[in-house]
């Protein structure tokens, strides 16, 4: 990657309050074209609501946030999002199909817009892409958290995006379908942005390019490789860290409160 | 049959056929969002916060149908705003509202000068007494929601899913709630002459909660619940006429008898299932 490239985010100070309580202190940090960046961090640590605020969907208190150097515009850029499953109605009434060809739906409001025969080919291929093409015509509360969160992501793909971000897409989600969400996203980083938010240190640590830890402050942002003390100032506790490419496990030998 | 044919004549049996059309559209398509989008106490207070309207009518001297069409307009848009603005729990808000509401349609009609109105007709409603202005508003209200909705169908199904994901796509998310407050309001106000404005919310949930066993897709569900909605009108307007009791205490007992029958069936095709 040429070093004069614009960054695909750039934070600058980035600071947000939920009426008196800070969610998110004095954030800056960028993030380069086709990186695939984990952001790890204690539950309510900010990690959400950072990912909120990049898609403008939380007002910040200050600092200000650029994409591709320019300022959130909704019409220029795409940004994927999938929420955390356990956010969105899964009684809802629709189908898997109609989902997807939901981040199909043109920005601009027509009246009795149909979807295109394009868009339906489209729309399969998203789900055939994700592994569930089968299920197409199946209603969203008859799938398994593993089903509907490939399907929140082929329905974030639809979208076309340049940056991914996900937020704990492997909370509610099997074994097996966790490994299939993995080696989709690596090959998605190919040609986009990723950034992934999860609690679970041994879930990505494995598979991300660069990390940050995020507890209410960017606690350190840089390569995927973490070290005792970095941990131990996010988790204000000590936590065993094996080598790097194999699962890390946080073992319990927490003395105290935190 | 004759007697039918002889009772089809009076003027006032073809408006409440009428209102019972206008109504069960209007209460199929916004009964199913409200549902889905958990809104039905706000509609409630919604309803409530019309009597103020009904109130405001009387003290102006103005009809009081448009006096309640004014007022929740009004209101469901400061709900909208104090909903987005402030972190006050929904809940809480509505019950202000929703007493507020009340209190304040009484306050009118106090200082309203001469002999208090009748009241009944507006608290339970009254399919049989509709004059000829309150059915056209019924159909002005029904015809926009219509529209509205169908026009624009695919995006009220994906902002009703997930507002947050729409609005990332760039679709003005802001202006789709602004409709729909608009849309609540309206509704509420159509439904006061044939349920009355304690009882409507009985009309905007009970077919949606019988069509969810009928049909799985959202548009499906709205056809369905116009569908048994005006069912539950028609025979509830029978046997108000046959028995002499108010229109609107029948179509509502009606139709939870029928809801709780459905799902007693329901249960029971389940249970032998197994």
């Amino acid at each position: 990657m040429p070093p004069n490239n614009p960054p695909a985010l750039e934070l600058k100070n980035v600071s947000v309050y939920y009426g008196k309580h800070c969610a998110l202190e004095d954030i800056s940090f960028s993030l380069q074209d086709n990186d695939y960046l984990g952001i790890i961090g204690p539950n309510g640590g900010g990690k959400t609501t950072l990912l909120k605020a990049i898609l403008g969907l939380i007002k910040l208190e200050q600092g200000q946030i650029r994409i591709y150097s320019e300022e959130l515009n909704y019409q220029k850029v795409s940004l994927g999002y999938v929420p955390q499953s356990t956010f969105v109605e899964r009684s809802f009434p629709v189908s898997v199909l109609e989902v997807v060809l939901m981040g199909l739906l043109p920005s601009s409001l027509k009246m009795f817009q149909r979807y295109s025969s394009q868009d339906m080919i489209l729309g399969r291929r998203l789900l055939s892409q994700t592994s569930i093409l089968h299920l197409q015509n199946r209603m969203i509360s008859e799938l398994s958290g593993g089903e509907f969160q490939k399907l929140l992501i082929a329905r974030a793909l639809a979208t076309n995006p340049r940056i991914l971000l996900l937020d704990e897409p492997t909370a509610n989600v099997d074994a097996s379908s966790r490994d299939q969400i993995f080696t989709l996203l690596k090959e998605l980083n190919r040609s986009m942005t990723i950034i992934l938010v999860s609690h679970d240190l041994s879930a990505i640590s494995a598979h991300v390019r660069s990390l940050a830890c995020l507890d209410r402050k960017l606690v350190y942002h840089g390569s995927s490789e973490l070290t005792d003390p970095i941990v131990q100032q996010l988790y204000g506790c000590p936590v065993d860290l094996l080598a790097h490419g194999v699962p890390h496990r946080v073992l319990k030998t927490h003395e105290g409160h935190h | 049959m004759n007697a039918l044919y002889s009772l089809l004549q009076y003027q006032f049996i073809q408006y409440a056929i009428l209102a019972a059309i206008f109504a069960s559209i209007i209460s199929g398509i916004v009964g199913v969002i409200v549902v889905e989008k958990k809104m039905v106490m706000m509609t409630g207070g919604l309803a409530h916060v019309a009597f103020a309207g009904v109130g405001l009518g009387f003290f102006l001297n103005l009809p009081p149908i448009y006096g309640a069409f004014l007022l929740s307009l009004l209101f469901s848009w400061i709900m909208m705003m104090i909903t987005k603005a402030s972190s006050i729990q929904l809940d809480l808000l509505m019950g202000i509202f929703w007493s507020s509401g009340m209190a304040l349609g009484v306050f009118f009609i106090a200082l309203t000068p001469g002999y208090p109105p009748h009241l009944a007709s507006y608290l339970f409603g009254n399919i049989l007494a509709i004059s000829r202005s309150d059915l056209n508003l019924m159909m002005v209200i029904a015809l926009f929601i219509l529209f509205i909705v169908v026009s624009c169908f695919p995006y009220w199904k994906a902002f009703l899913f997930d507002q947050e994901f729409t609005r990332i796509k760039g679709i003005k998310t802001v202006w789709m709630e602004f409709m729909l407050f608009t849309l609540i309001a309206m509704a509420v106000v159509a439904l006061i002459k044939v349920t009355g404005i304690i009882l409507s919310l009985a009309l905007l949930t009970i077919p949606t909660a019988i069509s969810a066993k009928g049909s799985p897709s959202l548009g499906g569900r709205m056809i369905w619940s116009a569908g048994i909605g005006m069912i539950l009108c028609w025979g509830g307007l029978a046997l108000s006429f046959l028995w002499n009791i108010p229109s609107g205490a029948t179509i509502v007992l009606l139709s939870s008898g029928v809801f709780a029958l459905v799902y007693a069936v329901k249960k029971g095709a389940n249970s032998c299932n197994r």
